[in-house]
């Protein structure tokens, strides 16, 4: 009771003050539509990532083998459209006799849900530690920072790479080491929006009443930052994406028998000479999911913020 | 300009002892025992030999005082002996890095000399068919991994045409500049050379992509300056306008990005390494990594920081010389 | 009688834009002898640097010069090729920009930037030579130490100096026709009084003639023979800058003159002039000054009205059936 007077109070100060949040939910999404449909890039984008994210949904279904299933009849099978290949093996098998074209289907998710996980935990420990580092201000801002600064110093794959060193190869720490080194762009993001409520005046108003920072943070700073952390997180899921199949490449992320596009391209690279569609396969995936993402994620940029001339 | 050298020194120096403290108390992060983990991965270690490592680890000993021990040795240019192969750490890097010096080197100045001109042209042909082949070949290289880039160039080159090795690494281009110039034989430059193709051109496809883009924009922001138009209204000849007096600016954020790029070259080859079986650090890492040869992954992963932070510092004085406004402060 | 140095003849230069072809000069013809100032006078928008810029060759798309002809020195600007009107670039003709700090490139020394002016024009004078001639330029201008500043980069220099060497390089080659595209605009109002000086003393001495575009009419007053006022692309009043400015007879004349405040008269009543300028790419029917215009009757918005000179004073031309 006395939180929603208090809400109505901050809420009715932040309109006085003539600021925005954001508009208005059905408009913001009506502009967004219509920008979608007139942008080729975006609609590209969204085709190519709608497309492996439905084969990756799919997946069970689609896959008409077992990934793991390996049979002697089935090494090196050709691709269907390649002399002793069959339409049952649309894109061949394996050394080990493993089909293919379901190994990829389940890889999409392998992909998808590492890039997820990671984006998901990177985007909130980053939030939350920017939010305070922004609100708080003083030491605690100063010691979030300067670690901040310390881990962008690195490109993101050598880092991931050094954390992985340390903590051994394996799913879970790819997944670790992969949030560790991404969570610095979303602090960043957040704590420079919080700088800038702070200094709002229903801010002051709201902490005269007595209102505790976290709810001002939760309240106000959150809403306002969620469309750029999303376009952040939209980017960086195609970075993690090729993190993940660049360090399953390295032997390091997933392991055996999870089916990895970085693996499979791995495996594939010692059989060239006798089975080049093993590397083709995955290989076009990763590139189509990879261009997909990058348009899309072109197209949000240009959409929110159309100034930067291209 | 000499207290901001020393400034930037000294906080590159602050970098990597920081990331020293860390690489020390490695062992210590690990999950688990270490020890156990290591034995593991190398069959025939005996109780003694698991006793021995736990004290040359330091496992019973406080984090700072490791960090100091570690620090002290690696100093006197002690990092540690691999387990596997049972010879200094600091030996084995030293062997392999001039072979990802190298890579490195010619990765960025081919990336360069293709990004360059397709930087211009797209740039003074904006919205042209070439502008728009231009932005595709951008998205491609943006979008493509280097290590499947190489595969596929791999398959290309090596597998269907046989016109270049798929791996090895026959030794330093550069040392072997001098007597070929003397003995006037440039093929032998190209046995040594063709090694570097393919790795080098999967490696600066990405690199080039993205300082095109860059060189792109600097040149469209730059050719709407005044004094291109300025230096129009002088007479000056378009070709020279271009070169002289917008390139001229426009290339300077491209160098300020060098920097950071050249990091991401390095990220770059420990894969790159892994495909084409190049024997640098890179591969020397990975292999650390996956056989828990936790001595040789400190002195790898410091060095490593170590050279990236030592280019960064490097790059940014440098490019306090080429801007002339920033040689006053 | 000679053939005047400069004639420009219903010049016409439009820009492609998304809402259709705009209009920037539509049809201004303009008379210019040698060693003479002639003023191009209107507020932003209208025409004057564009009438400038097409003079020197340097319309670029998405403009184009739509049609009119440019005779200097007569021959012909219009469709000479290119490589010919590099060679009168900077040789013949030459430029002031408005703003020296985004004029002058400020990677190159300011020695080089003058320096350049030789290499190209004068190729076959020696580096001494040149050099010997870059330091007697800066000396011209004003700038103390030449030798040594010759070195400096454009940063190291103030506003005032960075425009000094400007019009060095306007200068350098002797040329017979300046355009000075509001030379003093991007400076302090002291410093604006030393380079108008120096503007008109170099000219003087060598004979040159300056078109000198500017919003400013205290400027104008002060430094031109002749003054051509700019309304929406047109020229809607020309002649002596003394007759023009004390007795104009165009009613947007009268108003920029009387919207301007005075110190010398400080209880004079200032008017600002109503409206804005028009929307170049859906200018209004007939008189483009119709809309604002005190005067205005029904017959305005039927023709565009054209130049004719006024009986009393033949050298004066003003644009209003009204007035005329």
């Amino acid at each position: 009771m006395a939180d929603s007077t208090l809400s109505q109070v901050v809420g009715s100060q932040a309109m006085g003050t003539g600021l925005s949040a954001e508009p208005a939910p059905d408009v913001a999404r009506g502009r967004f539509v219509k920008a979608l449909r007139r942008s080729p890039k975006g609609l590209a984008g969204l085709l190519l990532v709608g497309l492996v994210l439905a084969c990756a949904a799919a997946a069970p279904i689609l896959a008409p083998h077992d990934p793991a299933q390996q049979v002697l009849g089935w090494r090196f099978l050709p691709p269907a459209w390649a002399t002793g290949g069959s339409w049952e093996h649309i894109l061949g098998g394996d050394n080990l006799g493993r089909d293919i074209f379901s190994r990829i289907l389940v890889g999409a998710r392998t992909s998808i849900a590492v890039a997820v996980v990671v984006v998901t935990l990177a985007a909130t420990i980053g939030s939350l530690l920017g939010a305070v580092a922004g609100y708080a201000g003083g030491i605690v801002d100063n010691i979030i920072m300067r670690l901040a600064d310390f881990l962008l110093a690195f490109p993101f794959l050598l880092l991931a790479l050094m954390i992985m060193a340390i903590l051994g190869p394996g799913f879970w720490t790819m997944v670790l080491a992969l949030s560790i080194a991404l969570w610095v762009n979303y602090a960043r993001v957040v704590r420079g929006e919080a700088l800038r409520i702070e200094q709002m005046e229903f801010v002051e108003a709201a902490r005269s009443i007595g209102v505790p920072g976290w709810r001002i943070v939760l309240g106000h700073v959150v809403p306002n930052v969620i469309p750029s952390v999303l376009v952040l997180a939209t980017l960086e899921v195609a970075l993690v994406i090729i993190a993940e199949a660049a360090l399953s490449f390295l032997g390091l992320g997933v392991q055996p028998p999870t089916p990895s596009w970085g693996k499979m391209i791995s495996e594939g690279r010692d059989f060239l000479y006798d089975a080049p569609w093993m590397v083709l396969g995955p290989g076009l995936v990763i590139l189509m999911t990879s261009v997909g993402i990058n348009l899309f994620g072109d197209f949000l940029r240009d959409f929110i913020d159309p100034r930067t001339e291209r | 300009m000499l207290p901001l050298i020393i400034k930037r020194i000294g906080y590159a120096l602050i970098i990597i002892a920081g990331i020293a403290f860390v690489v020390s108390a490695m062992t210590k992060l690990v999950p688990g025992d270490p020890v156990d983990v290591m034995a593991a991965g190398n069959p025939g270690m005996t109780e003694a030999d698991k006793a021995r490592l736990r004290s040359q680890l330091g496992l019973d000993r406080s984090m700072m005082d490791q960090y100091v021990s570690y620090l002290g040795n690696a100093l006197q240019g002690d990092l540690g002996t691999s387990l596997r192969q049972r010879v200094p750490t600091a030996q084995l890097i030293l062997e392999r890095l001039p072979a990802t010096a190298e890579l490195t080197l010619w990765s960025m100045v081919l990336a360069l000399l293709v990004a360059v001109p397709i930087g211009v042209v797209t740039a003074l042909r904006r919205d042209s068919p070439v502008d728009t082949a231009g932005t595709v070949v951008a998205v491609l290289g943006v979008s493509t991994p280097s290590f499947l880039l190489g595969v596929l160039l791999i398959l290309l080159f090596s597998v269907q045409l046989g016109w270049l090795p798929a791996s090895g690494y026959k030794g330093s281009v550069i040392a072997a500049i001098p007597r070929a110039i003397v003995e006037g034989r440039f093929d032998l430059l190209w046995q040594k050379a063709r090694y570097f193709l393919l790795p080098s051109v999967s490696l600066a496809f990405g690199l080039m992509a993205v300082n095109a883009r860059l060189i792109r924009s600097a040149m469209i922001e730059t050719i709407r300056q005044d004094y291109v138009q300025f230096a129009r209204a002088k007479g000056v000849p378009p070709r020279t306008v271009v070169l002289r007096h917008a390139l001229r600016n426009a290339i300077i954020p491209v160098i300020t990005m060098i920097g950071l790029q050249l990091g991401n070259l390095l990220s770059g080859a420990i894969v790159a390494e892994t495909v084409f079986a190049w024997p640098g650090i890179g591969r020397l890492s990975v292999q650390a990594i996956t056989t828990r040869d936790y001595p040789l992954v400190q002195a790898t992963v410091l060095i490593t920081a170590v050279l990236f932070v030592a280019m960064n510092l490097i790059v940014d004085l440098l490019y306090h010389v080429i801007d002339p406004r920033m040689r006053h402060g | 009688m000679s053939a005047p140095l400069l004639q420009i003849q219903d010049l016409r230069v439009e820009y492609a834009s998304p809402r259709g072809p705009v209009q920037a000069v539509a049809g201004v013809s303009l008379t210019l002898e040698r060693n003479r100032i002639l003023g191009l006078v209107g507020e932003s928008g209208c025409g004057k640097s564009t009438v400038g810029q097409a003079l020197m060759g340097l319309i670029q798309s998405p403009g184009r010069i739509a049609g009119g002809d440019i005779r200097f020195e007569d021959k012909s600007l219009i469709g000479l090729p290119e490589r010919e009107m590099r060679k009168l670039r900077g040789d013949r003709l030459s430029m002031i920009f408005q703003d020296p700090t985004a004029t002058l490139n400020p990677v190159l020394t300011i020695g080089d930037q003058i320096a350049e002016l030789f290499r190209w024009h004068r190729p076959q004078m020696r580096r001494r030579e040149v050099q010997a001639r870059v330091t007697a330029l800066l000396e011209r201008v004003g700038i103390v130490d030449a030798d040594r500043r010759c070195r400096a980069y454009p940063h190291e220099l103030s506003g005032g100096m960075r425009q000094r060497v400007v019009i060095a390089c306007a200068l350098a080659l002797e040329p017979a026709l300046i355009v000075a595209d509001e030379p003093t605009t991007a400076l302090d109002v002291t410093v604006q009084a030393q380079i108008l000086d120096l503007l008109r003393g170099l000219q003087s001495e060598h004979g040159t003639a300056v078109i000198l575009v500017s919003h400013d009419l205290g400027v104008i007053a002060e430094t031109c023979d002749d003054v051509a006022v700019m309304y929406a692309g047109r020229v809607v009043e020309s002649g002596p800058a003394d007759e023009v400015l004390a007795r104009p007879r165009h009613p947007y004349t009268a108003g920029l003159i009387a919207s301007r405040p005075s110190i010398m008269a400080p209880d004079q009543v200032v008017r600002p002039i109503p409206g804005t300028v028009p929307d170049l790419a859906r200018p209004p029917a007939g008189c483009a000054f119709h809309p604002r215009c005190r005067h205005a009757v029904a017959t305005c918005r039927d023709a565009i009205p054209t130049l004719s000179a006024i009986r009393e004073e033949p050298r004066h031309a003003v644009a209003c059936p009204l007035a005329a």
